[in-house]
């Protein structure tokens, strides 16, 4: 057992920090929800390799795991980096283009009923995860009607009264890990959130002065931060494990998985709840970025699964493996 | 990055397994906890069969007595006893998890020759005279007296939550031997022989209705300087290497036990009514189990990043610290969402005919001892706060 980064994971996440922190600040987001999505960008964000990172060598992968997609997606959710990335990461592999940032995937989990899809806008194809099926539809055949004013201003949403049919890619096992993928990286999204909300707060309340001193020196305020960076921690442990099992196809991936959801849900929407809190009234308004990791909290909570259902599936796992 | 056992840890994990399938159904079954006597006989036995097997001192080097196992058998260990619903360590907890490895650490080659093989045979039991009534979260507060008299320290003062005092041999005692110094530069670590005259104990029963603990009353005991454990006055030292196996893996077995918990919790959930139906088929509550089991895994997954981690020795602060913190959080919404599943059978702290439940009612009230002991909730916090985040200090 040695449940920790190795050197080159470590490096991997450094590397993709450094590349989001220069080219995606969190104003290239905002931008892109108004103005649409930077296609030039988005193929340097191919070209780093980050969609194609467990396709194999001969497909100009990287021969990578499930654990090291994990581990970028922890840093594009922390950088808010725009776009369907968990789609075209599904994608790599599955449909032509998509590895190498020439076309964009965007991604939904099947619902009954009218479905809010976030990020067709931009996108070229839609990947529509079924119970027992994935399906591709092209984006450009679809009906829908773009939302004037999502929550979340770094993510266009269009509305469908159905989901069409297309084309079926994949079936059985194949499918459902697909779908395994698709939450366990949205909920590796939520830890990054997580993990850059408790940093933003603690600098925040390094340098603000009330009352002649820090904020932080109050223990009201210390003792959110330390609260803030303990969810942080619990989750991030949940969720790196749930990548090593699901790259080990471990029979307790399933709850793994969907654990790693409640956990990094939990921890991302109260600490990007907390962090608006801490940077008071500058914290409520529309200029500072404190709501936009908030409002992405809450998208990624609700794609591809929520923390309600997750628990869910926690406990008839748990029940399951009683009987 | 990987969770599976190697070769060896899977090889040390079977033959665990078969010991542990042998060794259990064939111990006596566990004593009334409130007799305290027959609990240090029960705790004795079990220690001498994990001694004759080889397990004892599981984590201690090899040189002093133990194992020398590996952190990751250590954890593959204490993950084996929990699946085999092995007893816990009961009264040897203070000399197996502090007591000993301080000995090992800071103590003199007489010390480790004296004390070490009773407490890794089960035959020594020790307490833990740290806290006092003035001295809790601020333990370098302490006030207990040591003045020296040739070559005694004559020893005056009342110590509390001495847990085991009432059948201990020895204890850890921590007392002042320099008041004019700074609280932390004054204080002196001292084996205190629990036969020595002076020493009234005084049980001190609990909110769980249990004498666990014992308030201990010192008065003019005689204690060898030879008892000494490191220099005069640099016992906060001592102490703090103490501590440090404590906020390590001492929460870890009870951590396993409450995911124990949790399945009974699901299955008596099945069983019992909440409503119109079985507490089960109550959404709110199947969520609440789902979350709390999904929370414990993760604490067993930080866990063995903490133990990866900490290779050396010491679990980093953070990892230590968040582990329990939130352990202590999720043992109190556990003991919750017990009393919801039970509903009216969570009025009484026995079994049901039929129905095992005490040990919920027990566990929502042991939160406390969580969420207080060894650093509690708000400490932690401070701790995360000041140390890992870098926040300045109150004062």
């Amino acid at each position: 057992m040695h449940f920790d980064l190795d050197a080159g994971q470590r490096e991997l996440q450094s590397a993709l920090t450094r590349f989001c922190h220069d080219l995606f600040p969190v104003a290239v987001a905002r931008e892109s929800g108004e103005k649409g999505l930077d296609r030039g960008l988005w193929r340097r964000l191919a070209d780093l390799g980050v969609f194609a990172l467990a396709l194999p060598d001969s497909d100009g992968g990287a021969g990578l795991t499930v654990v090291e997609q994990v581990l970028a997606f922890e840093v594009l959710g922390a950088g808010l980096v725009p776009g369907p990335v968990v789609g075209s990461t599904l994608a790599a592999g599955l449909v032509e283009g998509a590895s190498t940032g020439d076309v964009v995937v965007a991604s939904v989990t099947a619902t009954d009923g009218p479905v809010l899809v976030p990020g067709l806008r931009d996108a070229d194809w839609l990947l529509v995860l079924h119970d027992d099926r994935v399906e591709l539809v092209e984006a450009a055949g679809i009906q829908g009607d773009l939302v004037s004013r999502p929550l979340d201003p770094t993510t266009p949403l269009t509305r469908l009264d159905s989901l069409p049919a297309g084309e079926v890619l994949l079936l059985g096992a194949a499918s459902d890990a697909l779908c395994r993928t698709a939450s366990l990286l949205t909920s590796a999204a939520l830890l990054g959130i997580a993990r850059r909300t408790t940093e933003l707060a603690t600098d925040y309340a390094k340098t603000r002065e009330q009352y002649g001193r820090t904020i932080g020196s109050f223990q009201a305020i210390k003792h959110m931060l330390a609260d803030m960076l303990a969810l942080g921690e619990v989750a991030s442990a949940s969720v790196h494990a749930a990548g090593v099992m699901l790259a080990d196809t471990s029979a307790e991936a399933e709850r793994a998985v969907a654990g790693a959801r409640v956990l990094a849900g939990k921890a991302a929407l109260h600490n990007a709840a907390t962090n608006v809190q801490v940077h008071g009234g500058m914290g409520f308004t529309w200029e500072l970025d404190a709501h936009v990791y908030l409002k992405r909290a809450r998208l990624l909570s609700v794609s591809h699964g929520n923390v309600d259902a997750a628990a869910e599936t926690v406990a008839t796992q748990l029940r399951g493996a009683l009987q | 990055m990987e969770l599976k056992d190697s070769e060896a840890d899977a090889q040390f994990r079977k033959e665990l397994r078969v010991w542990l399938a042998e060794v259990v159904p064939s111990l006596p079954s566990p004593p009334d906890p409130r007799d305290r006597w027959a609990s240090r006989r029960f705790d004795e036995t079990w220690q001498r069969l994990q001694y004759d097997a080889g397990y004892a001192g599981i984590a201690w080097p090899k040189a002093h007595g133990g194992r020398g196992a590996t952190p990751t058998e250590h954890l593959i260990f204490l993950e084996e006893l929990a699946r085999a619903d092995a007893p816990d360590v009961g009264c040897g907890f203070v000399g197996q998890g502090h007591a000993g490895p301080t000995l090992i650490a800071e103590g003199g080659d007489e010390q480790r020759a004296e004390h070490l093989p009773g407490i890794l045979d089960g035959t020594k039991v020790w307490c833990q005279g740290f806290s006092e009534p003035g001295a809790g979260s601020d333990l370098a507060g302490l006030r207990t007296r040591a003045v020296r008299d040739g070559d005694e320290y004559v020893v005056t003062g009342q110590k509390i939550w001495t847990s085991f005092a009432q059948v201990a041999d020895y204890c850890e005692l921590l007392v002042r031997t320099d008041p004019e110094a700074p609280k932390h530069k004054g204080i002196t670590w001292l084996i205190l022989p629990m036969s020595s005259p002076g020493i009234e104990v005084r049980e001190l029963v609990t909110l769980q209705g249990e004498a666990e603990f014992a308030e201990t009353y010192l008065d003019e005991v005689r204690v060898p300087v030879a008892n000494r454990v490191g220099a005069e006055n640099d016992g906060w030292r001592v102490a703090m290497v103490t501590l440090s196996f404590e906020r390590g893996t001492a929460f870890v077995p009870e951590m396993l036990e409450s995911l124990r918990l949790v399945e009974d919790l699901a299955r008596l959930s099945e069983r019992l009514r909440r409503g119109r139906g079985p507490a089960w088929e109550d959404a709110g509550i199947r969520r609440e189990l789902g979350t709390v089991a999904a929370e414990l895994d993760a604490l067993w997954a930080l866990t063995k990043r903490n133990v990866t981690r900490g290779e050396s020795g010491t679990v980093p602060i953070v990892g230590g610290s968040s582990f329990k913190l939130y352990y202590a959080d999720v043992r109190h919404r556990l003991g919750d969402l017990s009393m919801r599943v039970l509903d009216q059978a969570g009025l009484v702290l026995e079994d049901l005919p039929d129905l095992t439940v005490a040990r919920h009612v027990e566990g929502s009230l042991h939160a406390f001892a969580v969420s207080i002991a060894a650093g509690s909730s708000q400490v932690q916090r401070n701790i995360l706060a000041e140390r890992v985040l870098g926040l300045p200090k109150e004062r």
